[in-house]
């Protein structure tokens, strides 16, 4: 208890210090445009809040980062499900996955720009980025997975497939949670960036963009604050989602075994 | 069950080294036979190519499909202790399957922690799940790989009633792999010291199981006799 009100403390005191930065700083240059004062921000939230078309951007930007993850998950499965049964496959998407891992993001971000519809191109840019680092992770776990159980099920004739689906997909899944959630969070932060650039319909990344453009940084930096929100609800959301489903699981198991 | 014949190497940084060279050795149907030998002799290898876990050269009759007792228990931690034990059964039917389970767990003194997980057992429970687990897959050959080494006395000789139990109860071919002779001489229908080559002692134990002491003259004998092997 002691140590969660201590850690509680430190977290207030370090938001503490950074509010008070920013206030000594806003005075001092005393120019809104260029380091707007944090009641000045506040101010632009809640009016940004009051307005309808505020939650169809932030349901529009949350849909497209959810989806792109989503493919860039279930494709990472497949592919490194296949990568980890032959070493032929795995050396045949190396040179894919590495170009792509090493590209800078704003290439990518450039390139999809020139080739997709502004509806489409947040959704590929951050399917493009994330998908690498996800077929890494997934194929990492898959090849660190407990070999001393597979080989005991394999001993017992235990089929492939049931081993798949019943033992190693659930294990990989539950080491790589911590991944995915980080890299939920990524796909938010490239979906945004997917959309100040294609000025995609119904987004937070086209609201900042039109607020950098009318100069109005305040106006910036809350967005900014709802996308962080976002992100940070995503994560918690997915971990709540997950906790739930792990104890769900746990108990239905003693259920099914008395 | 035999082995004839059965010819295994591993390839090192410094070469080959040979673990058999034309190895024999029966083992009688039915019956629990020990097998002991010293370090590296390859206890653990003549299992791994009972069970097809490596590559041999040679034959091995009458194996087919073995149950497996490991050093460690591998227990899937996902699953309940129940499950663990289900999840390697190849019958359809979920009430025969929910029979065998019981019955297993039963025999192995599980039943009370049917619903655990695997964090939530001590040590011995988990050597009594991996037990259980065994004695369900209603295999003819159980290999058991030292399944008592990281046991405390008191909880071996436990361990030591269950297994009899257990034993008795499948009627199977059973071979345990074990360092210690007093646990040889407890469990064990037959004693067999290999080499390279085949088994190099080998000694029926008359007395049963369930009235044997493993300080009686019989035994005694056996223990002397499988010391100055090993020396």
């Amino acid at each position: 208890m002691q140590r969660n009100l201590k850690n509680s403390l430190a977290f207030v005191i370090g938001a503490a210090v950074i509010i008070a930065a920013w206030y000594a700083t806003a005075s001092a240059i005393n120019d809104e445009l260029f380091v707007p004062s944090p009641s000045e921000v506040v101010r632009e939230t809640v009016a940004i809040l009051s307005e309808k078309s505020t939650y169809k951007s932030i349901i529009g930007t949350f849909w497209r980062s959810t989806i792109s993850f989503l493919i860039s998950f279930v494709a990472a499965i497949a592919f490194a499900s296949v990568a980890s049964l032959s070493s032929y496959a795995e050396k045949a998407f190396y040179p894919l996955v590495a170009i792509v891992r090493v590209t800078p993001a704003m290439s990518i971000i450039f390139l999809c720009l020139i080739w997709l519809k502004a509806e489409s191109s947040p959704v590929a840019i951050s399917f493009i980025v994330v998908f690498p680092m996800l077929y890494s992770a997934t194929l990492n776990a898959l090849k660190n997975r407990d070999k001393k159980i597979t080989e005991m099920l394999k001993v017992f004739g235990v089929s492939p497939a049931k081993r798949f689906f019943g033992v190693t997909l659930p294990d990989v899944f539950n080491r790589l949670f911590p991944e995915l959630i980080s890299t939920l969070a990524f796909s938010v932060k490239l979906t945004v960036s997917g959309e100040a650039l294609a000025y995609t319909k119904a987004s937070i990344g086209r609201e900042m963009y039109r607020a950098s453009s009318l100069l109005i940084t305040g106006r910036v930096i809350a967005w900014t604050i709802l996308a962080i929100l976002l992100s940070v609800i995503i994560e918690l959301a997915a971990k709540l989602v997950y906790n739930l489903i792990r104890r769900g699981i746990r108990e239905n198991g003693r259920k099914k075994s008395v | 069950m035999v082995v004839k014949n059965l010819c295994k190497s591993y390839k090192t940084d410094s070469g080959e080294t040979v673990v058999f060279k034309g190895f024999n050795a029966e083992f009688e149907n039915g019956k629990v036979t020990a097998i002991m030998g010293a370090s590296g002799v390859g206890k653990t290898t003549l299992l791994n190519c009972i069970a097809n876990l490596t590559d041999y050269d040679g034959e091995i009759d009458g194996a087919e499909n073995p149950a497996y007792v490991f050093q460690e228990s591998r227990l899937i931690h996902d699953k309940t202790v129940y499950a663990n034990v289900e999840f390697v059964l190849n019958t359809k039917d979920r009430e025969e399957r929910k029979k065998i389970v019981e019955n297993a767990l039963e025999i192995a003194e599980i039943s009370q922690e049917a619903n655990k997980y695997p964090d939530e057992l001590s040590g011995g429970q988990k050597k009594r799940a991996a037990l259980a687990r065994a004695f369900a897959s209603g295999r003819e050959v159980m290999l058991l790989d030292e399944p008592l080494s990281s046991l405390d006395l008191g909880l071996k000789f436990k361990l030591f009633e269950v297994m009899k139990k257990l034993f008795k109860a499948s009627g199977k071919t059973v071979i345990i792999v074990t360092h210690d002779v007093d646990e040889a001489l407890t469990l064990a229908d037959e004693v067999v010291v290999i080499g390279s080559y085949g088994a190099i002692y080998r000694k029926k134990i008359y007395s049963d199981v369930f009235e044997r002491e493993i300080v009686d003259a019989e035994c005694n004998v056996i223990r002397k006799e499988v010391i100055s092997v090993l020396k």
